[in-house]
């Protein structure tokens, strides 16, 4: 089994290096489309003379053709050098740890509360002995997926700072260390407000149904034995890790207004901030890592898949 | 199945009353909802609104509902209604747009790997799976970055990454359709291409599925533009945006003044709420139509 999951976990490392490429390749045409001429970045146009200006272009490597300037960038980022970032000076690659790890922590935890909603919400509804607690909570989904996050976050944090008091009143960079409300409350509202919700749950639900109309399904039945057992695999596990890949993006989108809402420290901010400043290479490190995120959900898809059933290798 | 013993077609009455009751319930709200989404529109458009959105009522500042102002009143007294009604002007074309985008694009490569799964399946997929592999709003923020902030530049965004949701479901509903003997009858009999696809594919077979992602990306574009509007880079005050209304109340909002953020918020949760519920009514429709 392991023989097999190793090889589709190959095949899909070698999609996630043609991605890699694509993805690049997108972002530096994209780059390359965008007004204005990159050398005012760096000097004044103005106050230099035109040979001067063209003297930096040569030194920036400007003057080059584009598919030798895409290698070349494209070398500089393989090996971890994703530019400086145009606000603060610093590497873009220290920023993005300093960030990512936060964002991560939030999205997965986030993601992890909506599928757990959403896997409660399903088997409710699909075994049908609870109909009244399923309607609850199909229609609280619902709910969930239409409030916009953010004001559904000034909700949480106008509870949590007025009515229970687990929340300090000011937050910023310095709250961050201030107890686990700090944490868990962004947490729920990007889980439960991320607008994905109740998409999750109809598909899970469909899908638990068509399980259960299965002959080994009616069979365990017969027997008397424990259904979960026989459901888990094929009802949960597949379905869910397929979401987990799909739903991701969704997650990672949210966290931006999420942390926005929250003061949270993360990658989140440092987009929003970096959008603000057209800070581009920021921008453009922020792209690379979510992608990367993204395909490493579906390697762990693939995985996990794979370990159910070892045909899907194939 | 009751309209199945009469001998005439059923009518649309008979088929709405043979439907479970919340799918009645929710195409009923969904669809009245998106009437009222076009007809605020157009109301707005040709200014038929129970005030000037701009003009501050500095007497009636932070107001709650009232016979003057019937949702109350922003920070500097402006007339929330009439903004609401306004703010439907900045999602409902560039929405169309993002819609129109994903759909034309999405039935496109559906239609060519459904059909040439061979000779295209490989290149359209990976392109897919790049559009998929890019989180929304980080593409979208860069985007804004590099280029301006604009909600229709902004919106086809949107739509451009809502392409592969849209090419994934007419490219299922294709391979199943490819098996069917009329459609072997239809390329036997020597019909063009482009007949059998725009009229027995397309037009016959998935006019439903282009409805369902229609409305889905109708709920989707709303929230987008809100959000990013919210966050700045969308819609600008003091145009009105359901998004940039919210962020206003913000102060207020943590002082107990709950009522002016909420209001815009309302409004986001009552739209986008009917799109979802119909899209889902008519998906639910179809695969009980096709089971």
């Amino acid at each position: 089994m392991l023989k097999r999951i190793g090889k589709a976990l190959a095949r899909e490392g070698m999609r996630t290096a043609v991605l890699f490429l694509l993805v690049t390749l997108a972002m530096f045409v994209l780059l390359n489309m965008a007004p204005g001429d990159p050398v005012a970045l760096y000097v004044n146009v103005q106050s230099l003379s035109p040979q001067e200006v063209e003297a930096v272009r040569h030194e920036l490597g400007l003057d080059r053709s584009l598919p030798v300037r895409y290698g070349s960038w494209l070398g500089r980022m393989v090996q971890g050098d994703l530019g400086t970032s145009l606000r603060s000076g610093r590497p873009v690659t220290v920023e993005l740890w300093r960030t990512g790890w936060r964002t991560l922590l939030l999205a997965g935890s986030a993601m992890a509360l909506t599928l757990l909603f959403a896997a409660v919400t399903a088997y409710l509804a699909a075994m049908g002995r609870h109909p009244v607690w399923a309607s609850v909570l199909t229609a609280f989904g619902y709910v969930l997926s239409g409030l916009p996050v953010f004001w559904l976050g000034y909700l949480a944090i106008y509870l949590a700072t007025t009515r229970f008091h687990v929340l300090p009143l000011m937050m910023g960079e310095g709250a961050a260390s201030s107890g686990w409300a700090f944490f868990f409350v962004p947490v729920v509202v990007l889980g439960l407000g991320n607008g994905t919700v109740s998409e999750v749950t109809r598909h899970l639900r469909t899908h638990l149904q068509g399980v259960l109309r299965e002959d080994y399904i009616r069979t365990a039945r017969a027997k008397g034995a424990r259904l979960w057992r026989h459901l888990y695999k094929d009802g949960f596990v597949m379905p869910l890790s397929s979401l987990l890949a799909n739903k991701i993006p969704y997650v990672l989108g949210g966290a931006i207004v999420v942390e926005q809402v929250f003061n949270w420290p993360g990658m989140g901010r440092l987009t929003w901030q970096a959008a603000s400043d057209r800070d581009y290479p920021t921008l453009l490190g922020v792209t690379l890592l979510a992608a990367l995120i993204v395909r490493a959900a579906h390697i762990v898809k693939e995985a996990v898949q794979v370990a159910v059933n070892p045909q899907l290798a194939d | 199945m009751r309209f199945l013993e009469l001998t005439a077609d059923p009518t649309a009455w008979q088929r709405l009353r043979s439907w479970p009751l919340h799918r009645t319930v929710a195409t009923v709200y969904g669809t009245g909802m998106a009437a009222l989404v076009v007809s605020v529109y157009l109301a707005s458009v040709f200014r038929v609104l129970p005030q000037d959105p701009d003009a501050m009522d500095l007497g009636a500042v932070n107001a709650l509902p009232s016979a003057a102002h019937l949702l109350g009143t922003d920070f500097v007294g402006r007339d929330l209604l009439a903004r609401i009604m306004v703010g439907t002007a900045a999602f409902f074309l560039p929405g169309l747009l993002s819609v129109s985008a994903s759909l034309l694009f999405g039935a496109l490569f559906g239609v060519l790997v459904g059909f040439w799964p061979e000779r295209f399946g490989t290149a359209v997929g990976l392109l897919l799976q790049l559009l998929e592999s890019l989180p929304k709003l980080v593409l979208i923020l860069l985007v804004v970055a590099l280029f301006r902030p604009d909600i229709y530049l902004i919106l086809l965004v949107v739509g451009v990454t809502n392409i592969p949701a849209a090419a994934e479901l007419l490219r299922a509903r294709i391979a199943a359709l490819r098996r069917k003997s009329y459609i072997e009858a239809a390329v036997a009999l020597g019909l063009p291409p482009s007949r059998i696809i725009l009229k027995h594919v397309l037009w016959l077979h998935g006019r439903g599925l282009v409805l369902i992602q229609a409305t889905i990306g109708m709920g989707e574009a709303i929230l987008i533009e809100t959000s990013l509007s919210y966050l700045g880079f969308g819609v600008q005050e003091p145009t009105p945006s359901w998004g940039n209304m919210v962020a206003l109340g913000k102060d207020y909002f943590f002082r107990g003044e709950l009522w002016i953020s909420t209001v815009p918020a309302l409004a986001i949760l009552l739209t986008v709420l009917g799109f979802h519920l119909l899209g889902d009514a008519l998906l639910e429709r179809l695969e009980a139509a096709g089971a």
